[in-house]
């Protein structure tokens, strides 16, 4: 019953993180689209991610409110912090130019706190799936585990 | 069906950075061709710092320099200057006063010394307080009239500045502070050359040296600058090493806020710079096609221009500290002062041609007088 209440709040904390962030961008996505471009890495492909971003987000946020599909959305939710939390952590390493969005963050305390941030919702993410009851998985996640199957044999 | 959690963690997390990792891969510049310029090393290629100096905060920047000293202004605590004597490194902290209820909301205050003048300025309200360092006391001396993007001083109460004219073209003007008679702009005209948009396609830096024998103005994003004299007569145009000859910035407007800004990151041709005596020392952005990239973007490359005839002396490298490229930097006689993020660096410059030097050759017209830097 715990793990059940555990699993329902961070499902919920995602949806709240998820909506807020994919309904800021869209609100202005014509914005979001030119601030993408000032990215050293996304500038080609600024007009995909500008739409691929929030779309996701919501998806994840969807299939976490649903219970069939919870088991997913958490995966999807994971998936989607590791891939911010590696785009920060790349960008800051790798980069020549920061894109000035972020120029406050920037500073050394703001950076850690941004890069925690993340990394707390990833652990959460993670304590969510490893607690999540075998019998609930879905149908989607019973599939993929037979692919797994198929593959290993 | 078992379910694996941990293996299945696993995999989306090699997968999801998997896919970022790919990302910079595929949109990496490629920095192997180099940009079609090569450079010119002395015979010590990185300089070696001689004293360092720990500032405790990230916040600072160069406000200005005089004599042996170097004045930091704070961006957190606008009314403090660190005063660093470059010779020996004592520091002074000084504490300018203002004047009780002057009610400006400051936006970007930053203080600039022109020893023994201190001026706070504030070109988005528009302010100029003005002080002294004996007094420390800074009085308002502006009327609201003219905004700025950047101010120089080149006189007692005059000023070298960058404002927008009303068409949103930025122009390079003198700004003219009179206690009796209203402050007076004057902007002649041709001095910036507008090549995409007129606001960030010239952007620059503009510089001169206390001695003040010229006013230089050098493009961030194309391989280009000007020098002045002090009344802002344009009396020569010359062009940095590198092939950049138009500024290839991007440029998309913000719908929502009408703002103009950047689409693209933009190609950065000269990041910081100085003037000292009649040399300008240029820290550019671009990889020369003699110098192998990997050790070019730990260093911060300063490239040597002669200000009376626009020649490239020279090049050396300034190296990192505590594996950080330098924010700011400054000449002052025969050393470079370098600004990191906590901590200021002493490089003598003593690598550089002298007079009979044998390393005068290369670059230097054949009869020519070589200064010592």
């Amino acid at each position: 019953m715990k793990r059940k209440i555990a699993i329902e709040v961070i499902s919920f904390l995602f949806i709240l993180l998820f909506v807020y962030a994919a309904v800021s961008k869209v609100l202005d996505i014509q914005k979001f689209r030119v601030l993408i471009g000032q990215s050293p890495v996304l500038t080609p492909i600024a007009g995909f991610v500008s739409w691929f971003v929030p779309a996701a987000e919501i998806v994840v946020s969807l299939g976490l409110a649903v219970p069939r599909w919870r088991y997913r959305g958490l995966m999807g939710a994971f998936s989607l912090m590791v891939m911010f939390t590696a785009y920060i952590i790349s960008i800051l390493q790798f980069s020549e130019h920061i894109p000035c969005s972020c120029g406050g963050v920037l500073q050394i305390l703001g950076w850690k706190e941004h890069l925690a941030f993340n990394v707390t919702f990833i652990l959460l993410a993670g304590v969510a799936i490893v607690l999540f009851p075998e019998k609930e998985l879905g149908p989607a996640v019973v599939n993929h585990g037979h692919d797994q199957k198929k593959r290993r044999e | 069906m078992k379910k694996n959690s941990f293996l299945t963690l696993f995999l989306l997390l090699v997968l999801s950075a998997g896919a970022v990792f790919v990302l910079f891969t595929f949109t990496k510049p490629d920095h192997s061709k180099g940009n079609g310029f090569r450079r010119t090393f002395g015979a010590i290629r990185t300089l070696a710092g001689s004293g360092t100096l720990d500032i405790k905060f990230d916040s600072y920047y160069i406000a200005g320099k005089a004599g042996q000293t170097l004045y930091l202004g704070n961006l957190v605590a606008p009314r403090h200057l660190l005063a660093i004597n470059v010779a020996t490194l004592d520091t002074q902290h000084i504490q300018l006063r203002l004047p009780a209820r002057e009610g400006v909301a400051f936006w970007a205050v930053k203080a600039n010394v022109d020893s023994p003048e201190v001026y706070l300025t504030d070109g988005t309200v528009p302010v100029i307080f003005h002080g002294t360092l004996r007094e420390r006391e800074a009085r308002r001396m502006t009327q609201k009239a003219v905004y700025f993007l950047d101010l120089e001083p080149i006189g007692r109460h005059s000023f070298a500045i960058r404002a927008l004219n009303s068409l949103n073209d930025a122009r390079l003007g003198k700004l003219v502070i009179n206690p009796v008679r209203p402050d007076r702009a004057e902007f002649p005209p041709g001095l910036l050359k507008k090549q995409v948009d007129g606001i960030f396609c010239t952007e620059g830096m503009l510089l001169s040296d206390p001695v003040r024998k010229h006013l230089v103005y050098l493009y961030h994003y194309r391989n280009e600058y000007l020098v002045m004299d002090t009344t802002l007569r344009l009396l020569s145009t010359w062009h940095t090493v590198d092939t950049t000859t138009r500024a290839k910035v991007k440029i998309a407007t913000v719908e929502s806020t009408n703002a103009r800004t950047f689409s693209a990151p933009p190609p950065v041709v000269n990041r910081q710079a100085d003037a000292s005596g009649s040399f300008l020392f240029v820290n550019s952005a671009l990889a020369a096609d003699n110098e192998p990239y990997e050790e070019f973007r730990r260093v911060s490359v300063i490239d040597v221009y002669d200000l009376n005839d626009g020649h490239y002396v020279r090049s050396f490298y300034v190296p990192p500290h505590d594996d950080k490229k330098f924010r700011h930097f400054r000449v002052m006689g025969n050393r470079l002062l370098a600004q990191y993020e906590r901590s200021v660096v002493v490089y003598p410059l003593a690598l550089l041609p002298r007079p009979g030097a044998s390393q005068r050759s290369l670059h230097v017209k054949p009869g020519r007088k070589t200064e010592h830097l």
